[in-house]
């Protein structure tokens, strides 16, 4: 398998301890560690938005910070804190995913009204949103709404690698499967959880602790021994 | 005792006691009937038709003039504010000298107030409409300027970051998420200095550039308290309307491009509304550099 993303001995102070570790095309790997072990960090780490204080991350072989516009949006990001744009509407905020692919004409008609409606209420459709709301404003919705439209622009940006920073962590027992199925429809994808019980669905499981990656692994080989000591505070 | 602490910045105030004496000593009531005429006046403002008309036409330039310096001002404000948000050139090169530069270049710009443009300007372009025009465009243009740079760079929307790490270009992630966190005060202000472009016009005016102003203060020299009071209740009334307007604007911000637009119409019609604007003649440069110089 093609590896997407390579970091090599990277790190960021307390927050980070040198990590090394590298992520492939078509798998789906967990994030597993309590709050404050850096789960958030490597991810931001991943997704350029921190820069390492030592070593290299690439992505396809190229030097993360250095990618261009088209490469970088092959790297999605889901954020714990949903990063929506509160003044826009509901298909605004949808179709502000695929900025990286379009230029600046079509960023003004996207403020200006509705753009590509049909494709965004397909979006919507898959994250189980109701077509009513595509001209509703953000500021309008319940947080569970929000996180869908926040994974409607995820996926409306079609990237190769998906990034998701604890998605399920506001979200009840059906919803929280609903997202993760979308999710886990995407060809490669990170998520940090704070659920252990669902890394049987992962290809693979990282664990982080106190900025220290401590575990890399396939879900059959982390037992309860291995969690616990992952969670120990 | 020693006075409180808050008291001592107004220690200063005490030399308005003996200014006071002086002043209250010199008071006398010989202006008093002319006082009372003025305001008997305001109850029976003069109707006659050519006063009206005169009123009207000098209504009409002290609007133009406010519509188009706004306009213009408005306009040139928002491209000099977003040439001078750090946040912007950041987003866009990754400095922020550029900002800066811009900043303190403008800087001595808005600390002279539009009178004293306008008097500066009549040294150079003689007595016309668009003396007022470029008067008020000067510090309306910096201070908006000012406040659009400053609106940008006080914004942190969680959004940025996001978008940036999905490819989107630097202008569309401004356009997308840096405009509307800012649309509306900045809109509020807009409309806010049409308010205060009319007031600086009416202002410059009585200076002797033109329009209601102009009028008022020849008929109160005259003492023609009646003409006066003519203008000032017209212009009242223009104010009223113009207040009106602007809060059907306040709640409807998407509807302010409707006034500039129009105030930039104004703008190109300008020169048809006895706002010609005679560029100085070339033979006088040594002149006026000469008379700069002084």
């Amino acid at each position: 398998m093609i590896a997407l993303l390579e970091l090599h001995q990277v790190s960021l102070g307390q927050r980070l301890r040198p990590v090394s570790l590298t992520i492939r095309a078509e798998e789906r790997v967990v994030l597993l560690g309590a709050s404050g072990a850096g789960k958030t960090t490597l991810l931001n780490l991943c997704n350029g938005s921190l820069r390492p204080e030592a070593g290299t991350i690439r992505w396809k072989g190229h030097p993360l910070q250095g990618l261009k516009r088209q490469q970088r949006r092959c790297i999605g990001t889901l954020w714990q804190d949903l990063r929506l744009i509160d003044e826009l509407s509901v298909i605004q905020n949808i179709n502000s995913g695929a900025l990286g692919r379009h230029g600046l004409l079509w960023a003004i008609r996207n403020l200006l009204g509705r753009l590509e409606p049909k494709v965004c209420l397909e979006l919507m459709k898959a994250v189980q949103l109701e077509p009513a709301l595509l001209m509703r404003n953000i500021q309008d919705l319940s947080g569970g709404q929000r996180q869908r439209v926040a994974l409607a622009r995820l996926l409306r940006q079609m990237p190769e690698l998906v990034l998701a920073d604890e998605p399920l962590s506001a979200l009840d027992p059906p919803l929280a499967k609903d997202v993760l199925d979308i999710l886990l429809t995407l060809p490669s994808c990170v998520i940090s959880l704070h659920r252990p019980e669902l890394m049987h669905r992962f290809d693979r499981v990282l664990g982080l602790r106190n900025g220290e990656l401590v575990l890399d692994a396939s879900p059959e080989m982390v037992n309860r021994q291995v969690l616990e000591e992952l969670f120990a505070r | 005792m020693r006075p409180a602490l808050p008291l001592i910045p107004l220690i200063p105030g005490l030399c308005l006691v003996p200014m006071g004496l002086i002043l209250f000593g010199d008071v006398h009531g010989g202006g008093l009937p002319l006082l009372c005429s003025f305001a008997a006046a305001a109850l029976h403002p003069s109707l006659e038709p050519s006063v009206l008309v005169g009123v009207a036409m000098g209504i009409r330039i002290t609007l133009v003039v406010t519509l188009v310096s706004w306009g213009i001002s408005s306009v040139l404000g928002c491209l000099l504010g977003v040439l001078g948000s750090k946040k912007i050139w950041r987003l866009w090169a990754g400095i922020t000298w550029p900002a800066l530069l811009l900043r303190k270049g403008l800087a001595p710009l808005r600390a002279v107030h539009e009178l004293i443009w306008g008097l500066l300007l009549l040294q150079i372009l003689g007595l016309n409409g668009w003396v007022a025009v470029i008067a008020i465009v000067i510090p309306y243009t910096v201070l908006l300027a000012r406040v659009i740079a400053d609106q940008i760079d006080c914004q942190e929307p969680p959004a940025l970051p996001a978008l940036q790490s999905s490819g989107a270009s630097a202008v569309s992630v401004l356009l997308t998420v840096v405009v509307p966190a800012v649309a509306h005060p900045v809109l509020d202000h807009i409309n806010h200095r049409l308010d205060c472009a009319l007031r600086s016009s009416l202002i410059l005016g009585v200076f002797g550039l033109g329009g209601l102003g102009t009028d008022l203060m020849l008929s109160l020299q005259s003492l023609r308290f009646q003409e006066v009071w003519t203008g000032l209740w017209l212009m009242a009334i223009t104010m009223v309307l113009m207040d009106r307007v602007l809060r059907l604007f306040r709640h409807r911000w998407w509807m302010t491009p409707i006034p500039l637009v129009l105030a930039l119409m104004t703008a190109g019609l300008g020169s048809s509304l006895t706002l010609e604007l005679p560029w100085p003649n070339p033979q006088l440069w040594p002149f006026y550099i000469i008379w700069f110089s002084k």
